[in-house]
């Protein structure tokens, strides 16, 4: 993480809207830019006052100021009318940007992933609102327009893959929220939209090509005894050494410690992007690999333990940091099955006896265990989830209903 | 009160077999006015074959061979093919099917619903058909199945609207006879049993339409006192011809006591008898009028109380009189039927609940700690037990039900969320 935000956090204070710092030479080709373009609607002032305003209600009634139109006595479905309302041709940009091809490229400044996870929550709150007027097309055509969206940051560097994480997780929870109000075609398209988020290519495997030509990228700026570069390395002790140890470099010396960090940094992402090339179910060791992270010790005697520091607490991959595509895959495939179980029970006015009945073998099957989803009837209704594995644990679609357990 | 109702409802079902409209044998010439008229239109339109056909495909789908064969040839049991269905066709596209070919047939509901709605006979005696009775169950049926290919479309505005006017169907079918009323009760549970189905899919505005709309039914009283009258007149015509037979009406252990002592009886004790009985019936009439068009928390819901002893050794004519009184309008009887129309009522309450609640869950995404939040203290109320209905959060979703009546158990609606993983049975409201 050394590489990586430091440099954000030093360079976040660039001025100018997110597209300009993030993509200040647009080609209007590509679909990151109407992702920034709508980025730039949630970052604003108004927004964040709404937001603010909206969060003060439960924490802090009477402290901000409500926006014009509304009160402390407006519903929830009347806030979420006004957001969506006032906020929503930020969602369409979002689609407009999902028809293209959509890349961020290998710019330092991360100033977009917050604002992106504000534009899922308005999109879930805009999908609520069809969902409550008996728009059902609009609500799920919403929740499936953000889950492309969520897949294409997750593409982009370890942070947006962390950030486009979650915002797909919140995504499918949303959506699994409504699945009792999913029609026939709701189903079909939630087939088809997942049958094309899976069979493109892994969004983890672009994410960690492209945090290894950053993270190398970066090497030169970040190994400079000359440039003050504000650190997250939790020990003082360590970053006074490192201080200490870099002052005391000669170049070559210096260029050493570049080379044998960039190495480890090739080494790391060689190993897992190798890994990913593998079976779904393979991607994941279940054993756990030797942490990737150097252990750094004081004093930093050796030149490789100066690397080893410098790469402390950085963003290389290990087995961990591959759960989340590994679960959100799976979750993506327990929605599949979830649309097929639902079309099923509208076609045949009962939910199948087992899941064989609704889907094909491939859809049925779980990677992770190489046997069919889980598959529970509970009265009227039914619970669909993967055994997963030791490091995953359960997996469950919705967050909600993990927390039952 | 009760035991003309299945002579009547067999003469209903014989009805059907004839050629001739409904609206023709029952209205003759049609006035334009009488939303009834429409009704057996509906009926007419619908035909007796189709619908059965369909339903029996239906159920054979979901069937354990059904739902696994698709080779006609295979199955001895197969029904007969409907048309526009093959074998290897999913329920719901039998559904379509069926509502592609007899789903207009409800459509002339709504428009009857519009009108004022009667009976068009005006002479009613025990030998009067009602061969549109039968008929009108399956319109019901035929909406039900309408709203659930619209509900699958995701046309849910279209699909409550069915379920309204097919519950406003059921209202106006109610006044004619006791039967009818009976066929009404079961209109309102076909409908609202495809309500409980699909409560999950409503809409802010759908739900809003359902409060408003069971307003208005429930404030708007039902012709009960009418209806007894005219079940009264339709009884006291037929006494004479119960004088001649008894064994029809009576028990077979009272028709050995009594049977030949009412037979062979003088004609100043048969008057004697008749008058006394008519007297018995009449005042039982009125006080089941008076029970029920008092508000419902008067109905006498709860009363366990008994048909006096009728000592099989007894052959005077007041016991005479009471034996047939009780036959004919006995407390039992009393009891049940006064049961089946408070559930009723309760159901509709339920599916005003309901709507409140979800009404409620939509606009604050979250559903109600407790009933008072979404509704006022009156539509809260059970009427029958005087509490409030009882109303909980439960797995994510909640459960509303009244148990208001005693011996009938919990009587719900039962609102499924199916991302939520609750436990709870059946498709038919209880």
């Amino acid at each position: 993480m050394t590489l990586t935000f430091s440099i954000v956090a030093l360079l976040a204070v660039q001025a100018g809207t997110l597209q300009q710092q993030v993509i200040p030479d647009p080609t209007g080709a590509n679909g990151y830019e109407e992702y920034l373009q709508a980025a730039d609607i949630v970052d604003t002032r108004q927004f964040k006052d709404f937001k603010r305003w909206e969060a003060s209600l439960t924490s802090k009634p009477g402290t901000e100021s409500a926006p014009s139109g509304l009160s402390e006595k407006s519903s929830a479905l009347t806030r979420k009318t006004y957001e969506a309302n006032t906020f929503g041709k930020a969602l369409s940009l979002v689609v407009e940007g999902n028809t293209k091809p959509t890349s961020r490229g290998t710019k330092a400044v991360m100033v977009e992933f917050s604002p992106f996870n504000d534009l899922v929550k308005l999109g879930i709150d805009a999908s609520y609102v069809a969902y409550a007027k008996g728009d059902w097309k609009a609500g799920t055509n919403e929740l499936l327009a953000l889950l492309v969206f969520a897949n294409n940051v997750t593409r982009e560097l370890a942070m947006g893959y962390v950030a486009g994480s979650s915002m797909t997780q919140r995504t499918l929870t949303a959506l699994d929220e409504h699945r009792s109000q999913w029609t026939v075609s709701d189903c079909d398209r939630i087939v088809k939209a997942v049958d094309e988020l899976l069979a493109a290519p892994p969004s983890i495997i672009a994410a960690f090509k492209s945090e290894r030509s950053f993270q190398l990228g970066n090497v030169d700026a970040a190994i400079d005894p000359d440039k003050k570069i504000p650190r997250e390395v939790l020990d003082e002790k360590l970053e006074a050494q490192i201080v200490i140890r870099m002052k005391s470099l000669t170049v070559a010396d210096r260029d050493k410690v570049k080379t044998i960090v960039r190495n480890k940094i090739g080494v790391a992402f060689a190993a897992y992007l190798s890994r990913l090339q593998k079976p779904e179910g393979d991607w994941l060791d279940n054993k756990r690999l030797a942490p990737t992270d150097p252990n750094a010790k004081i004093p930093l005697a050796t030149l490789e333990d100066l690397a080893d520091a410098f790469l402390l607490d950085d963003l290389l991959p290990d087995n961990d940091t591959v759960i989340p595509a590994v679960a959100n895959r799976n979750r993506l495939r327990q929605m599949r099955l979830n649309a097929l179980i639902q079309k099923f029970r509208w076609q045949n006015g009962r939910f199948p006896t087992q899941l064989s009945e609704a889907a094909s073998k491939e859809a049925g099957l779980d990677p992770l265990t190489g046997e069919p989803f889980q598959y529970e009837r509970h009265g009227a209704s039914y619970r669909v989830y993967s055994k997963g594995t030791a490091v995953t644990g359960e997996i469950d679609l919705s967050a909600r209903s993990a927390h039952k357990k | 009160m009760i035991v003309l109702t299945p002579l009547i409802a067999l003469a209903a079902m014989q009805g059907l077999q004839t050629e001739q409209s409904l609206l023709t044998r029952i209205v003759g010439v049609p006035t334009g006015k009488n939303g009834y008229e429409d009704y057996l239109k509906a009926g007419d339109m619908a035909g007796s074959h189709l619908w059965p056909m369909y339903e029996q495909w239906i159920a054979y789908k979901m069937s354990t061979f059904g739902a696994a064969n698709n080779d006609p040839d295979s199955d001895p049991t197969l029904p007969p093919l409907p048309p526009g269905v093959t074998p290897e066709m999913s329920d719901l596209a039998i559904r379509r099917a069926a509502n592609d070919h007899v789903g207009g047939a409800f459509e002339v509901i709504s428009i009857g619903n519009q009108k004022q709605v009667y009976d068009p006979r005006q002479d009613l005696s025990a030998s009067t058909l009602f061969p549109e009775m039968a008929p009108f169950k399956m319109l019901a049926k035929i909406g039900a199945n309408k709203a659930y290919v619209e509900f699958s479309e995701g046309r849910t505005t279209q699909a409550v609207n069915d379920l309204l006017e097919g519950i406003k169907f059921s209202k106006g079918i109610f006044g004619s006879i006791l039967i009818s009323s009976l066929v009404s009760i079961a209109i309102q549970s076909i409908m609202l049993a495809e309500f409980q189905r699909h409560l999950g899919q409503l809409s802010l505005s759908d739900v809003q339409h359902i409060d408003k709309a069971c307003q208005q039914l429930i404030d708007t009283p039902y012709p009960i006192k009418e209806m007894l009258a005219r079940e009264y007149s339709l009884t006291y015509n037929s006494i004479d011809d119960l004088l001649k037979d008894p064994s029809e009406l009576l028990s077979e252990d009272e028709n050995k006591a009594f049977g030949a002592t009412i037979k062979g009886l003088g004609g100043v004790e048969q008057q004697q008898l008749k008058s006394m009985l008519t007297q018995a019936l009449k005042s039982r009439y009125e006080d089941a009028a008076s029970k029920l068009t008092g508000p419902e928390s008067t109905w006498p819901v709860n009363d366990a109380s008994t048909d006096a002893q009728t000592p099989l050794d007894d052959k005077s004519v007041s016991n005479l009189a009471l034996v047939l009184a009780n036959q004919l309008q006995g407390k039992n009887m009393q009891h049940q039927y006064i049961k089946a129309m408070a559930k009723a009522r309760i159901q509709l309450r339920l599916l005003q609940l309901h709507a409140k609640v979800i009404a409620y869950h939509w606009q604050n995404a979250i559903w109600p700690a407790k009933l008072e939040d979404c509704a006022d203290l009156k539509v809260a109320t059970d009427p029958f037990s005087g509490a409030l209905f009882h109303y909980e959060q439960k797995d994510g979703a909640y459960k509303l039900y009244s148990t208001g009546i005693t011996g009938l158990g919990q009587i719900e609606l039962k609102y499924r969320n199916i991302a939520a993983q609750e436990n709870s049975g059946g498709d038919h409201p209880n």
